[in-house]
């Protein structure tokens, strides 16, 4: 690799540099070069919009989480117990495991439909941990925890949005 | 989307996560092993069995610290002999489904030998070879498959070694499923992972895997998304060898050498083009095209060959009750006592 | 290239897309569903003799059906998006971005020059297709992110 300091060509991933010793350990990570690359790397989460937040709880039925989500607004719903971050409730959990089905949603609780420790992120972290997660985890919605505590969800919607206000073109 | 729902028969369904252990990944940032970590761990629960069904034996290297990042059985063995123990692991335990984890130069070093023989034994074991083209854990020297000319720390005029092609070094051994795939393309992966988790025999994956570190860009010249099109190929089982962003390109046999024709050119129609067959009993056409390479060939992906055999441990299984039928179940203490013995005291 | 140049050139074909279920207009809110179901996606096109009529997404199913005094043996027909946003598969993933933000879509039905169902993409594709395209970045990522690393290994 080129060493950002003398130009010398030295062999891929010298710790220091044979001509000039500068360290050079730190270039051969992935560093932040320029446009969505480096938006990616270095935007946090909390550069992205997040979704509003419907609150349920295991114990709620599912006529209750259904009627909650729809009048938020959104596709799915946090569920929380103690505060705490417990599982999650989608649109998709809606399809595989109550549509079509006779059950009476008033005595179906939701700790029995929800997708349970769904995976989170930090407001920290940068933009490019959700991406992975969306794409290799499958998911369209993370939610954001803080101290166990959801803050907010990320749906892949933004996540497109975000990526597409960062690519250069005119929007 | 992951669901933590219930199989019908009242088994809790595994997730991705279920297959994660608490150990810190200890790659470098951006490592090709990441992906690969995540389609394995993906295409786990969705095989059905049990954790404690399931053991990763690996050997030496970078590829090798994989058993500590799966929540399941794992080895992690002296570097080339993975082959040996996941041989022995899977003969005491033929319900066990043996995954051996190996890279460049674990496997085709060192662990030669026991590489070649593992999968002519067709033992059923599930060989994964992360392939680098460099030793990355021991920090960048060239390995079996380096390119011949290439300049690295334990070459610094360049590699006099002409290197071996792994695929060819597996259909030489016999081996019962052969396979490639790469770590930037995680849907194909999955694909050939879920291929060889069902395959029963020895099977043998070949990953390209990118080491950003030590051998950054060694695949790029024809994976990069915008020449990938037209620099490999996809390989189908009873498909023709159809390539290029427009599909007219394909692979025709002269004689035993493979040659790129245009389709629509000098009256060449998809039919003149070579069909892939994955089950033909005899490795040779899967052999030709795996010595295809770039710039003169498109580099082929996918299954290039499978067959189902009696496994070692199948016919080993046999010979022992067909021994205990016809001669008895035998005594271990009786064998080491019996012929002459002496006490020395 | 860059991305902005890829976005405008790639075509939306070039994507590893899934195929979606494809009902009849007639088939019940029920088929439907099964059919959503086994494809994976979260959508259906709705056709008549081919041709592209309507969508049922699960965002319909929640605000239409789920909790509400409907059948599902009702046709699917009266539940969908009629006649929805569409591209063909020759149109750019850039095309495909700004639509799905336009009209707040994360499901494009995806038509051939006469109308007939080709197939969808999702955002989930869009994104999927940017982890790929920065494969050191985003793609080789830990399963936890509390383990990124930030310096290379070595023995």
């Amino acid at each position: 690799m080129i060493c950002p300091y003398c130009g010398h060509n030295n062999l891929d991933g010298l710790d220091t540099c044979e001509e000039c010793i500068h360290d050079l350990s730190f270039f051969d990570v992935p560093m932040p070069t320029g446009g969505l690359q480096m938006h990616i790397m270095e935007d946090t989460i909390g550069h992205i919009p997040y979704d509003r937040l419907a609150l349920i709880s295991p114990s709620d039925s599912v006529a209750h989480a259904v009627s909650r989500i729809k009048t938020v607004g959104i596709g799915q719903a946090v569920v929380v117990e103690d505060g705490k971050l417990v599982g999650i409730l989608t649109e998709r959990d809606l399809l595989n495991k109550v549509a079509g089905r006779e059950l009476d949603l008033k005595l179906l609780p939701v700790s029995e439909v929800m997708t349970k420790r769904p995976e989170t992120i930090g407001e920290r972290d940068p933009i490019r941990v959700v991406i992975n997660k969306m794409a290799v985890g499958e998911y369209r919605h993370v939610p954001i925890v803080k101290d166990g505590q959801p803050v907010g969800i990320i749906s892949a919607k933004a996540v497109a949005n975000y990526i597409l206000k960062h690519s250069g073109l005119d929007f | 989307m992951s669901e933590n729902g219930h199989t019908t028969n009242g088994a809790v369904k595994l997730t991705r996560k279920d297959f994660q252990t608490d150990q810190e990944v200890r790659w470098c940032p951006g490592c090709g092993d990441y992906s690969i970590l995540a389609q394995v761990q993906k295409v786990m629960p969705e095989l059905g069995i049990p954790k404690e069904k399931i053991v990763f034996i690996s050997g030496i290297g970078c590829s090798s610290r994989f058993p500590y990042y799966m929540n399941t059985y794992g080895f992690h063995t002296i570097h080339g002999r993975a082959p040996a123990f996941a041989t022995g692991v899977k003969v005491a335990n033929p319900d066990l489904q043996v995954w051996v984890i190996t890279g460049d130069g674990d496997a085709l070093s060192i662990g030669g030998n026991h590489f070649i023989h593992a999968l002519r034994r067709n033992v059923d074991l599930k060989i994964i070879l992360f392939n680098n083209r460099i030793y990355g854990l021991t920090k960048g020297q060239y390995s079996p498959t380096s390119e011949l000319g290439k300049r690295n720390k334990s070459a610094p005029m360049g590699t006099i070694d002409y290197p071996i092609n792994p695929l060819s070094l597996a259909f030489a051994a016999e081996a019962t499923f052969v396979g490639r795939s790469l770590d930037v393309d995680p849907k194909h992966l999955a694909m050939m992972i879920e291929r060889l988790a069902a395959h029963k025999g020895s099977g043998f994956l070949e990953v390209y895997q990118n080491c950003n570190i030590f051998n950054d860009g060694a695949f790029k010249s024809f994976n990069e998304r915008e020449v990938k099109e037209d620099r490999m190929i996809q390989l189908e089982h009873g498909k023709p060898l159809v390539f290029g962003k427009n599909k007219d390109k394909g692979i025709r046999l002269n004689g035993v050498t493979p040659e790129i024709v245009t389709i629509g050119e000098t009256g060449i129609t998809v039919d003149d083009i070579l069909v892939h067959n994955e089950n033909a009993h005899e490795p040779n056409l899967p052999y030709i095209l795996g010595r295809m390479q770039f710039p003169e060939y498109p580099v082929p992906m996918g299954v290039f060959r499978v067959i189902e055999r009696p496994t070692y441990e199948q016919m080993l299984a046999g010979q022992i009750s067909t021994a205990v039928e016809t001669k008895g179940a035998g005594s271990l203490e009786k064998l080491i006592n019996s012929g002459e013995t002496w006490v020395i005291n | 290239m860059s991305i902005a140049a890829k976005l405008s050139e790639v075509k939306i074909r070039r994507l590893p897309l899934r195929r979606p279920a494809i009902v009849e207009r007639s088939a019940s809110i029920r088929e439907t569903v099964e059919a959503m179901k086994a494809s994976r996606l979260g959508c259906a096109l709705v056709c008549e003799r081919g041709k592209l009529v309507g969508l049922f997404t699960e965002r319909d199913l929640l605000n239409k059906v789920i909790g509400e005094p409907v059948s599902y043996s009702t046709p699917v027909e009266q539940v969908m998006t009629f006649d929805p946003a569409r591209l063909s598969l020759d149109d750019s993933v850039y095309s495909a971005m700004r639509l799905m933000r336009e009209g707040n879509y994360r499901n494009v039905p995806l038509v051939d020059a006469q109308g007939t169902a080709a197939g969808v993409v999702t955002v989930r594709d869009l994104v999927s297709y940017f982890a790929e395209h920065f494969p050191k970045e985003a793609l080789n990522l830990p399963p936890d992110h509390d383990q990124l690393m930030l310096s290379a290994e070595g023995a």
